[in-house]
């Protein structure tokens, strides 16, 4: 899986590419861990390039969820494909994560939270 | 009938390793993009299964795939050779939102025609994956 990453806002977005599975969700974890040692916890992921998933990915999802939410962070999401939505449907973490459309509309609820 | 049986070793890059061959055998046969991401996905969490909890990501150990297409079903056989980790009896309950795994066997269920646990000869769990191709597309329209 491919990433790369860069910060706009006081938010950092990570561009996700490939299979999301065991050894790659491992991987981004151990990325965006870099972060959290610089006390960033507002971390969006664009998932336009994800071509595939597995609860092995999904798990690290909910890794990273669960430390962003103790912190008082966010952990924002966009573009699944339809094939991806469907496994967060399937599995009910729908509900539980923040899912945007489109990267645009994600961030744009940053800058909401922050001046509300 | 095609016959594909590949021997895994037991670590995490394996499973890229598998996905590809996988991919490739799917491509071969020309098996339609939906059904193939379902195949895909459904032997990862079968082969994941087998890695973490059959094996308990032991080097030694190996994870055997077995990859049968006829005109009809595709039917893949993932086995470890771990001591049987599963309760073969029945249902799992749905995870916490918030658990980092367990979600496996309800995406396996979701997507295979049906499902099977096992005890392979060697002791370890053997997971039978069936998709019934005509039933697969069926559901697929009717959606």
């Amino acid at each position: 899986m491919g990433t790369n990453a860069k910060e706009e806002g006081g938010v950092v977005i990570i561009n996700l590419d490939g299979r999301l599975d065991l050894a790659s969700g491992t991987a981004l974890k151990e990325q965006i861990k870099g972060f959290f040692e610089q006390e960033k916890y507002s971390i969006h992921l664009n998932l336009s390039g994800v071509e595939f998933i597995n609860s092995s990915g999904l798990g690290s999802l909910v890794s990273i969820m669960k430390v962003v939410r103790l912190k008082k962070g966010r952990l924002t999401l966009s573009n699944l494909a339809s094939y991806v939505q469907e496994i967060f449907d399937i599995t009910q973490l729908s509900h539980i994560f923040e899912i945007y459309a489109i990267e645009e509309e994600a961030l744009n609820s940053y800058n909401t939270v922050s001046t509300s | 009938m095609a016959m594909y049986r590949h021997t895994y070793q037991s670590v995490p890059e394996s499973e890229e390793q598998m996905m590809d061959n996988l991919q490739s055998i799917l491509a071969q046969h020309k098996i339609e993009d939906s059904l193939a991401g379902a195949i895909m996905l459904t032997v990862s969490e079968a082969f994941v299964n087998a890695f973490v909890h059959g094996n308990k990501r032991e080097l030694s150990k190996t994870i055997q795939v077995e990859i049968e297409i006829t005109p009809l079903t595709v039917k893949a056989s993932v086995i470890d050779q771990g001591e049987r980790h599963i309760d073969l009896s029945g249902d799992r309950p749905v995870p916490d939102p918030f658990s980092e795994n367990g979600r496996g066997i309800a995406i396996m269920r979701h997507y295979a025609t049906s499902l099977i646990f096992s005890g392979s000869k060697s002791g370890g769990l053997k997971v039978s994956i069936q998709f019934d191709r005509k039933k697969y597309y069926e559901s697929k329209i009717l959606k």
